[in-house]
C-alpha cells in the first residue's frame, strides 16, 4: 500500500514538475523584436458594442466577458506617453495577466497590430497558462525601422476557459511627421459655393428676445432665433457685457447633440448656438442619437452635416449683422468648436474668413476614413465609427462603405484645413476613442496657417487636461481684448 | 555731518507690484503709477536694537514711481521702473537734510521659463539698474550712484483646488552694484491674495532685503548706508474699476531690521492694462 501511495505521489510530483517547466516557458515570454507580416491584410472586426472601461493610464481595456474579474490585465508601454520617435530603441509594451481565481486558467491571446489604414501588420496567437493566483507576462517589442509616422493599435483578444476580454495599446510613431493622405473632391469648392448661395437665398428672419431672468448685473442675455436651409429654425443664446463700448465675441459651437446654455462673461460677449437637432433647434430635426450623424448620408446635398455647417455659418452672419446693436466688435470674433462643433468651426473659418481665430477643442468627425479604420479595428467598434458602420452595413439606398466615404469627403475638416487663414488653437487627447489621434494629426498636418498652437492631453481618454483650458483662456484674451 | 540711519533703497523698496509675476499678455501694455509715503521716527542699530532718532528726528520719503511693461510675446515681457523721490529729515521740526531727485531706474526683460498649465508661471527677470542722479555726499541719496544688475526668479499662479481662486506671487533674487565697494543685495517677496466678491481683492506681502558691502567705496557717496537688512509686511486692498483699470491702497510696516530706519507708511497705485 505504501508503494501505491509513493507511486501516486511520484506521479503528482512529475506532473507538477513538468507543469512548472511549461508555465515557466509560457508565463514569461520575451521574444526578440518582432517583424511585420510580409503579406498584411485589411482587418474588419465586426463586434457588437458593449461597455468599455478604462482601468489604467497605459492601455485601454474593454470588457466583453461574462466574468469580468477572472483575470486582471495591465498594459505597460515602453514609452510613458504612448509616443515613439526614431530615437527610441524599443517600441512596444508588456501585457501582464494576473489570475484572480483559485483555479488554473489556460487560454490564448489573439494579438493583432493594426495601422491607420486598418491593415494588420502583425498577428500572433500566444498561448498562456495561469496557475491559481498566478501571473503571465508577454512582451511585444517591434523593430523600429518598420514604422511610418502614424498611430497604431495593438489589439489583444484574451480568451481563457472562464474569461474573455480585450486589451489594447494605442501608440504613435513620429506623430508630428504625419501627413494626411487627403482626397479633396474636384468639385469641393463649387459644392460649398453652391451651399453658401443656397443659404443666402434663404431669408434669415433674425430675431432676438431679451431674457432678464437669465441676465445678471454684468451681462444681458438674449434668446436668438433665425432660419437656415431646409426650413430649419435655429436657436442660440447671446450674452453681452453691460459695460464696455465694444466687446469681442466667443462664438461657441457645441458637440454632437449637445444642448448649449447661455455663458456669461464680464469681459467678452458669448454666442452659444444650437445647430439643427440640438437643444431648442430640434423642431424639424428630432432624431435619435444613433441616427442623427448619418441622417440623409446617401445624398451629400441633403446630408445633415451640410445643414449643420450652414447653420453655424448663419450664426456668424447674425453676429456681423447685429454687431453695432449689441456693442460687438466684429473684428474680434473667435469661433470655439467642441467635438462635432469643431468640425463645423473648420467649415465656418473657411466659408467666412473674417473671423479672428478658431479653437478646435477635441475635434471629432475628422478624417473619416482613418476614423472608420481605427474604430472598426478596435473591439468593440468605437463610436462614432459604429454609427457609420451601421449605416453602410444596411446598404441604405445602395450606399456601400466606399460610396459613404466619398460623400463624407465633402464634410471632412481635413479638406477644409488647407483653406483656413486665421490663427488656430487645437486641443485633443491622444488616447481619444471618439477622435483617434491619427485623425487629429491628419487635420493638423493640413493646416497651412503659420499661427497655430497645439495642446496634447496625455491622461484619460476623451477629456482634455487643465493645461489646455489655461492655454485656451490665454489664447482667447490675446485675440479678444 | 551726523550719520542718520535711514532706509536707503527707496527705488526698490516701493517698486513691488503684487502680481508682477504674471504675464502681461502679448501685445499689451501694463502701467502702474504709484505714490508711496514712508515715515520713520527711529531705527534699528547694528545689534537690531530699536532706537528713536535724537531730537525728535523724523524721516519722510515721498516716492513717485511708474512701473510698467509690454508683452513682447507670450513668453517675454519688457519691464521698466522710473522713480522720483522727495526726501526730508528733520529734528525738532527743523529740516536737517532734504533732497528731491529721480532715483535708480531699471529696465529689463522677463522670460517665462514655463507656464505649466497656464494657471502657474515660472519666470526669470534680468534688469539693468541706472542711477538717474548725480552722485553727491548726502545720506538721503536714493541709491549708490552706481549702475547695477538685478536677476530674480519668480513663481506666480492662481490656486484652482486648495485655497481656490487665491493667487500667489513669490520672487527672490540678487542685486549687485558694479562700482567698487558697492553692495550686493539679496531680496525676496511673497504675496498671497484673494478675491473678495466680484470687484475687490485683498493681499498680504512679506518682503525682505539684506545688503552688504566690503572695501572702500566712492567718497562721493560715503555717507550712504550699505550694510543693512529689514523685513516688511504689507497689506493691500484693490478694487476693479473696469476691465482695464484697478485702484489699490496699501499699508506697510517694517518689523525687523539691522542698521536701518524703522519705517511704516502707505501706498496708492493704479494698475492700468491696455
Amino acid at each position: 500500500m505504501c508503494n501505491i501511495y509513493k507511486h501516486i505521489l511520484l506521479k503528482i510530483l512529475t506532473v507538477s514538475f513538468f507543469s512548472i517547466i511549461i508555465c515557466e516557458q509560457l508565463c514569461s515570454q520575451n521574444n526578440g523584436p518582432l517583424q511585420f507580416s510580409s503579406n498584411p491584410q485589411v482587418n474588419r472586426t465586426y463586434n457588437s458594442a458593449s461597455t468599455s472601461t478604462f482601468n489604467n493610464t497605459k492601455g485601454f481595456v474593454s470588457t466583453i466577458a461574462k466574468n469580468k474579474t477572472a483575470i486582471k490585465t495591465e498594459v505597460d508601454g515602453f514609452s510613458s506617453n504612448g509616443v515613439y520617435t526614431t530615437k527610441d530603441r524599443r517600441i512596444g509594451f508588456v501585457l501582464r495577466l494576473q489570475n484572480t481565481l483559485k483555479e488554473q486558467q489556460a487560454g490564448n491571446i489573439n494579438f493583432q497590430l493594426i495601422n491607420n489604414a486598418g491593415i494588420v501588420l502583425y498577428k500572433e496567437v500566444v498561448p498562456f497558462l495561469l496557475n491559481k493566483k498566478g501571473s503571465f507576462n508577454k512582451t511585444f517589442e517591434f523593430a523600429g525601422g518598420q514604422f511610418q509616422p502614424g498611430y497604431y493599435l495593438a489589439n489583444m483578444h484574451i480568451v481563457s476557459n472562464v474569461y474573455e476580454d480585450v486589451a489594447a495599446y494605442n501608440f504613435g510613431f513620429e506623430p508630428t511627421k504625419i501627413v494626411a493622405k487627403t482626397a479633396i473632391p474636384i468639385d469641393f469648392v463649387s459644392f460649398w459655393e453652391n451651399a453658401k448661395r443656397e443659404l443666402s437665398n434663404t431669408s434669415p428672419n433674425f430675431y432676438q428676445q431679451a431674457r432678464p431672468d437669465l441676465s445678471n448685473k454684468h451681462s444681458d442675455v438674449y434668446e436668438v432665433q433665425f432660419n437656415s436651409v431646409d426650413k430649419a429654425v435655429i436657436k442660440g443664446w447671446l450674452s453681452v457685457p453691460k459695460s464696455g463700448s465694444k466687446n469681442g465675441v466667443i462664438y461657441k459651437l457645441g458637440d454632437y447633440l449637445n444642448n448649449q446654455a447661455p455663458e456669461l462673461r464680464r469681459e467678452m460677449a458669448v454666442f452659444s448656438l444650437n445647430v439643427r437637432g440640438a437643444g431648442g433647434s430640434n423642431a424639424n430635426y428630432n432624431l435619435p442619437y444613433d441616427q442623427y450623424g448619418t441622417f440623409n448620408l446617401q445624398d451629400r446635398n441633403k446630408y445633415i452635416l451640410k445643414g449643420i455647417y450652414l447653420d453655424a455659418l448663419r450664426g456668424l452672419e447674425y453676429l456681423f449683422s447685429n454687431a453695432s446693436a449689441f456693442k460687438i466688435d466684429s473684428r474680434k470674433i473667435v469661433v470655439v468648436g467642441n467635438g462635432l462643433g469643431a468640425a463645423a468651426a473648420t467649415a465656418v473659418a473657411v466659408l467666412d474668413p473674417r473671423i479672428k481665430g478658431v479653437v478646435l477643442e477635441g475635434p471629432s468627425f475628422v478624417s473619416f476614413k482613418e476614423m472608420l479604420n481605427f474604430g472598426e479595428a478596435a473591439t468593440p467598434t468605437q463610436w462614432p465609427a459604429s454609427m457609420y458602420k451601421s449605416f453602410y452595413a444596411s446598404r441604405r439606398m445602395g450606399v456601400d462603405r466606399n460610396a459613404m466615404l466619398r460623400t463624407l469627403e465633402y464634410f471632412d475638416p481635413v479638406n477644409f484645413a488647407p483653406f483656413i487663414s486665421c490663427p488656430v488653437l487645437v486641443g485633443f487627447n491622444q488616447n481619444s476613442t471618439i477622435s483617434p489621434a491619427q485623425c487629429v494629426y491628419n487635420l493638423i498636418s493640413q493646416l497651412r496657417v503659420s499661427n497655430k498652437d497645439v495642446h496634447i492631453s496625455k491622461e484619460g481618454l476623451n477629456t482634455l487636461e487643465k493645461g489646455f483650458y489655461g492655454l485656451k483662456e490665454t489664447w482667447l484674451k490675446e485675440r479678444l481684448r | 555731518m551726523k550719520k542718520i540711519v535711514i532706509i536707503l533703497i527707496v527705488s526698490f523698496a516701493f517698486a513691488n507690484y503684487a502680481k508682477a509675476g504674471f504675464p502681461i499678455g502679448q501685445g499689451r501694455w501694463l502701467l502702474v503709477p504709484t505714490f508711496t509715503q514712508y515715515n520713520a521716527t527711529g531705527y534699528w542699530d547694528e545689534n537690531r536694537q530699536a532706537n528713536l532718532y535724537a531730537n525728535n528726528g523724523k524721516f519722510r520719503s515721498n516716492y513717485f514711481g511708474l512701473y510698467g511693461g509690454y508683452g513682447i510675446g507670450r513668453d517675454v515681457d519688457f519691464i521698466f521702473n522710473f522713480p522720483y523721490v522727495n526726501q526730508v529729515f528733520t529734528e525738532n521740526n527743523t529740516i536737517i537734510e532734504q533732497l528731491q531727485t529721480t532715483a535708480d531706474a531699471s529696465v529689463g526683460l522677463k522670460y517665462f521659463l514655463n507656464h505649466y498649465d497656464y494657471f502657474k508661471h515660472l519666470s526669470i527677470t534680468g534688469s539693468i539698474l541706472i542711477p538717474m542722479y548725480q552722485a553727491q555726499n548726502t545720506q538721503l541719496l536714493p541709491g549708490f550712484g552706481s549702475p547695477g544688475l538685478e536677476v530674480k526668479l519668480g513663481l506666480a499662479g492662481t490656486n484652482t483646488t486648495t485655497l481656490k481662486d487665491t493667487y500667489y506671487d513669490i520672487e527672490g533674487g540678487i542685486r549687485h552694484y558694479f562700482n567698487p565697494g558697492e553692495p550686493t543685495q539679496f531680496f525676496a517677496n511673497a504675496t498671497l491674495g484673494t478675491p473678495i466678491g466680484e470687484d475687490w481683492k485683498l493681499s498680504g506681502t512679506l518682503s525682505g532685503v539684506t545688503s552688504s558691502a566690503s572695501g572702500s567705496n566712492s567718497t562721493l557717496t560715503a555717507l550712504v548706508n550699505r550694510n543693512f537688512d529689514y523685513l516688511r509686511g504689507t497689506i493691500t486692498l484693490g478694487r476693479r474699476i473696469d476691465r482695464n483699470i484697478s485702484l489699490n491702497a496699501s499699508i506697510f510696516t517694517d518689523f525687523l531690521g539691522r542698521n536701518i530706519g524703522q519705517g511704516r507708511g502707505f501706498s496708492i497705485f493704479a494698475v492700468i492694462k491696455f
